[in-house]
């Protein structure tokens, strides 16, 4: 309500800058001719005055004052013969009073409503801050929150930059976030802060690399060596000290560094499948027994290697960031992106790879129903005898879903 | 609800413009005092509500409100203040929102001072400074709307540009803007007396100190970008012939001809057909590097045509603008009564040959600036005009015009002497030539010319000096009588001579660091020491700092001169948190009017890094010079007389000059 007072006022404002002085100088309708013409004489006039000053001044001397006059004096009789006629007009004042109260309005309202949001309210940063969390307006609540919370974190690091554990608490965030130059800096810090230790080491250089988008630098393979130096056995950092390896073109020292880190990782270890895929990368089978990778099919997940960027899979980071959680988080995190996957595939059907990705997927994590219906989606999208329902019965197939 | 009052007012300021852009011409045409008289009432409207939308958005950078989409773009709620404000124009939205401010600020200014100026007159010159801003307000909402808004305000903003975060770029805009937007007036004015078919006398009083206030906020600007260029980017160069550069060098070259001509025209009524051409096409020069600057075509000719919304609207308004003033030229500028008659060898002459100069120069530039665009443009071929290009032809159109500025102002009007000039120049020649023989003496390397150019500068500063002390005969009689007459003489003509003894101040400054720089790029460690100019350069080591929004690797490098200690210098490498984009920060020293200069390159091996260390001798003065000229320009403003060029009678003289009156 207050915005449209506003705006009332303002256009009130401008209208009356047009109507005051057109209807208060009607009265008079002026003789342009003759205003022009003394405006010119007066000038000449007050040119006079001045050369007569400096004549008193010294600045220029008699003779010269004279033929300034004289030039003056040739100057004047040229305006007087200028003198223009046009005629007095009768006024315009009414007709264009109405047109301006009507269009002035109109064309400002028009032009501002097909731009402007009238209805959002500003929403300055600080009052923001101040909203209690849960209670915040518009927008996605949750995400909202998360949001609020990380900037009221971050309000206090900058108010105390010497909190090692609030920069080791939103750190980890960053690295969900995607914000891996701020979590870079937060994991700095609390190195430079609370110490060096392994893990802290391992994780300030995996937010380099996933800053550097995958490359392991070499600031990132420092951090990565001093991780070892504290703990030989870190297996983060020597899966990314082996990937290091293998962006140098050291494929079979990579794949030693690999194959010895799944040997020595018990068989439930998380990073195991990264690893497993990498060496899959290669070319190469794992050499170590107990191998465990059934829950997390690699052609099911279509991870990617890091020179071939495809759409829409997990990325490098994606797939550190799996090695690290838990087992729990891990499977949230499968989930996401097969909903991910399921979500696109609704919405666009004709991606025949991506409905056997879905299928397979759907059957690694125990849904062999949603499977089934993934599958008849496909042949919906598919129909007729073609080679692509050749594949698709193929697939029902392998994964045991077939259902005649 | 800031964000919005602010939108509804610029578009309340566009309504207004088109009302202004109409009513006044119309009742100028017919005669009709009322319609006349809107032009100054709206002209305050629009001021006021460009205004209102300025410190709207002013309003939402402070406060951080990330549901304006600008804001979110170009801030960061951990900036400091002063960058909040200067974020404001620090991007292409708010940097067009402070150029109509602007322009409608000086809008207003015309309706304030304008009293004097003919009734009809005044409503022509309102209404086409009325079309200017109603075409630049209509870019703004159709396709550079800062008022854009966000459903989902993010919680934090991604960062102003960190080459940008610098005190420099805090007044450099707004000054080249109001340099640029400044001689829109000056256009206004000269479309108006097209349209009126005559030229009053008042216009020619108008123009001058227009375009001066102009040119005053062009120099300052320039300058001000120069040493911005100079102390951020790291590279110790203070001018590079960089497009953008020659966008804003333009309009100074082709503003400095008119204020020339303009002095010509309201001393005596002459030149007033070249004073309107020039008026004409120093605003095209100004629209010309806004649409350079603007539309992205600079970066790439192909990245223009990939977005082409903003570029072609600023093409279409260059278009639009030049030529429509000089289609109304072609047809009008016969109908202007040409003014007073002058010999070649006069004050006038002396103008002319300065504009001819000037023009020349400004068509170079404007070679060079525009031939590989249209090169790459047509055969998508990739060439740049450097230094190499603008040293070979820019130069030898300038130095005759140096060598020929301090005859000007000794010139009488109408006809002159020269042989008199020239006597009356014969010290500041001499000593100048003594500067040069003395310099080949002592100076042993550098180039050839370099002497020769510092004799320039030494001849345009006493040249300068000359014209004040033969004006009050400063040594013909008693010094007290002399100093007395000098402090009488008009403001003009001091004005005079700073601006002169400014560009004379430049040159200087110029080539002796283009002669005899010393540079030195080499890799140190901590505990190495570099010479350098005579100064030795220790590097003690490296410390982090932390900044509120970036983190500095700083370099500490004692300074000393012939082993004892005169200070510190400490370049940095920056690293802005929220982009990770690396800038560098120079240390510079200041040692009399000459500076070291320190910057810091990639880290090398084992705790190595690569240092630029240059020595620059009086380079000062480069910027020292520009301050002069504009000192000079404001006392030329102050001075409120009206001006009659008095021309020496044919006979006058053979008489003696007059002693002056016993005051």
């Amino acid at each position: 309500m207050v915005l449209w007072i506003v705006f009332a006022v303002l256009t009130g404002l401008a209208i009356l800058a047009v109507l005051v002085p057109l209807t208060r100088a009607t009265t008079r309708v002026s003789e342009p001719d003759r205003s022009d013409r003394d405006s010119d004489i007066a000038v000449y006039k007050d040119q006079l005055r001045e050369v007569e000053a400096d004549l008193e001044r010294g600045v220029v001397n008699a003779d010269e004052a004279e033929a300034a006059r004289a030039e003056l004096g040739r100057r004047l009789l040229a305006a007087d013969r200028q003198a223009r006629t046009l005629g007095g007009a009768a006024s315009l004042a009414r007709p264009v009073a109405v047109a301006v109260i009507l269009l002035v309005p109109l064309f400002s309202l028009g032009a501002y409503l097909t731009l402007g949001s009238p209805n959002m309210p500003g929403q300055p940063l600080a009052a923001r801050m101040d909203v209690s969390p849960g209670t915040s307006p518009g927008g996605t609540p949750q995400g909202q929150d998360i949001g609020g919370l990380v900037a009221q974190v971050e309000r206090h690091l900058a108010a105390q930059p010497e909190d090692g554990e609030g920069w080791e608490v939103i750190a980890p965030v960053y690295m969900r976030m995607g914000r891996f130059a701020d979590a870079t800096r937060a994991y700095a810090n609390a190195v430079r802060l609370l110490g060096s230790t392994a893990p802290r080491e391992a994780n300030l250089g995996e937010a380099r690399v996933a800053l550097a988008n995958g490359l392991v630098t070499a600031d990132a393979r420092a951090a990565f060596e001093r991780a070892l130096a504290l703990d030989p056995a870190d297996p983060k950092s020597r899966y990314f000290v082996a990937l290091a390896a293998r962006q140098d073109g050291e494929t079979n020292k990579a794949e030693r560094a690999w194959q010895a880190l799944l040997a020595e990782s018990p068989a439930d270890a998380p990073w195991r499948p990264l690893v497993v895929q990498r060496l899959a990368e290669l070319g190469v089978e794992p050499e170590s027994a107990g191998i465990n990778n059934r829950d997390l099919d690699s052609r099911g997940l279509d991870s990617r290697g890091l020179d071939s960027p495809a759409p829409r899979g997990p990325s490098a980071e994606d797939m550190a960031a799996a090695a690290q959680m838990s087992a729990e988080d891990r499977a949230a995190m499968i989930a996401g992106m097969v909903q991910g996957l399921a979500d696109r595939l609704a919405e666009d059907g004709s991606d025949l790879d991506g409905w056997l990705r879905l299928a397979r997927a759907y059957v690694v994590m125990g849904e062999p129903d949603k499977a089934r219906q993934a599958l008849s989606s496909a042949r919906e999208n598919f129909p007729g005898d073609t080679e692509e329902g050749a594949r698709i019965d193929d697939t029902a197939k392998t994964l045991g879903l077939d259902q005649s | 609800m800031i964000p919005e009052i602010g939108h509804y007012a610029l578009v309340l300021a566009l309504t207004m413009a088109l009302v202004q852009s109409v009513l006044p011409l119309w009742g100028a045409r017919r005669g009709d005092a009322g319609l006349m008289a809107t032009g100054a009432s709206t002209a305050y409207a629009q001021l006021l509500l460009v205004l209102v939308a300025f410190l709207a958005l002013t309003t939402a950078y402070l406060q951080s409100d990330f549901s304006v989409l600008n804001v979110v773009q170009n801030s960061h709620s951990a900036k400091p203040l002063l960058y909040k404000i200067t974020g404001v124009w620090g991007n292409h939205e708010g940097s067009m929102v402070l150029w109509v401010l602007i322009l409608v600020f000086f809008g207003a200014l015309v309706a304030i001072f304008g009293g004097n100026l003919p009734e009809g007159l005044r409503a022509t010159v309102l209404s086409v400074q009325a079309w200017t801003t109603a075409v630049f307000l209509l870019f703004i909402l159709a396709t550079s709307n800062p008022f854009v808004r966000l459903s989902e305000a993010p919680i934090e903003g991604t960062d102003l540009n960190p080459i940008l975060q610098d005190p420099g770029l805090a007044f450099h805009p707004p000054l080249l803007y109001a340099g640029y937007v400044g001689f829109s007036v000056a256009f206004s004015f000269a479309v108006a007396a097209l349209i009126e078919g005559r030229v009053d006398a008042a216009w020619a009083r108008w123009v001058r100190p227009w375009t001066l206030a102009a040119w005053c906020f062009l120099t300052l600007g320039i300058a001000l970008g120069s040493y911005w260029a100079y102390y951020e980017l790291g590279w110790g160069g203070w001018w590079f012939w960089d497009p953008v550069e020659n966008a804003s060098f333009l309009p100074w070259l082709s503003g400095t001809a008119l204020l020339h001509s303009a002095i010509v025209m309201e001393k005596r009524n002459a030149l007033k057909v070249w004073t309107v051409l020039l008026a004409i096409l120093t605003f095209s020069l100004s629209l010309l590097g806004t649409f350079l600057v603007r539309s992205g075509v600079l970066t790439s000719v192909h990245a223009f045509a990939t977005d082409p919304t903003r570029g072609v609207f600023i093409l279409l308004i260059l278009v639009f603008a030049v030529g429509g003033a000089l289609a109304l030229f072609a047809w009008r500028a016969s109908s202007l009564q040409s003014g007073g008659l002058f010999a070649p060898i006069s004050r006038e002459g002396a103008l002319v040959l300065n504009n001819l100069l000037l023009s020349a120069a400004c068509g170079v530039v404007l070679i060079g600036t525009l031939y590989p665009l249209a090169l790459e443009a047509v055969t998508g071929q990739k060439i740049s005009v450097g230094a190499p290009f603008f040293d070979a032809t820019f130069a030898p159109i300038m130095v005759p015009l140096l060598l020929a500025v301090p005859f000007g102002p000794m010139l009488a009007w109408k006809r002159g002497d020269l042989y008199a000039a020239s006597q009356r120049l014969f010290a500041a020649a001499a000593i100048a030539l003594v500067c040069m023989i003395a310099l080949y003496a002592v100076v042993s390397g550098g180039p050839v010319l370099a002497p020769f150019g510092i004799g320039l500068g030494v001849w345009l500063i006493l040249g300068a000096i000359s014209e004040i002390t033969f004006r009050s005969k400063l040594f013909s009689g008693p010094l007290s009588t002399g100093l007395r007459r000098a402090a009488g003489l008009p403001r003009a003509a001091w004005g005079t001579m700073l601006a002169h003894a400014g560009v004379g101040v430049t040159v200087i400054g110029i080539v002796a660091v283009t002669a005899y720089e010393r540079e030195e790029i080499v890799s140190m460690k901590p505990g190495d020491t570099l010479d350098i100019g005579g100064y030795e350069l220790t590097l003690d080591g490296f410390a982090p700092r932390e900044g509120p929004n970036y983190s500095d690797t700083v370099g500490i490098f004692t300074v000393r001169r012939g082993g004892a200690e005169i200070g510190r210098l400490e370049p940095a490498r920056r690293v802005y948190v929220a982009t990770g984009m690396p800038t560098t920060e120079t240390g510079i020293r200041t040692q009399g009017l000459s500076q070291l200069y320190v910057s810091l390159g990639d880290a090398g091996s084992e705790g190595a890094m690569a240092v630029r260390a240059y020595y620059k001798p009086l380079v000062t003065l480069i910027w020292l010079g520009p301050l002069v000229m504009v000192i000079g320009g404001v006392v030329s403003l102050t001075d409120r007389r009206l001006r009659v060029g008095a021309p020496r009678r044919a006979k006058a003289s053979e008489k003696p000059i007059q002693p002056a009156p016993a005051e």
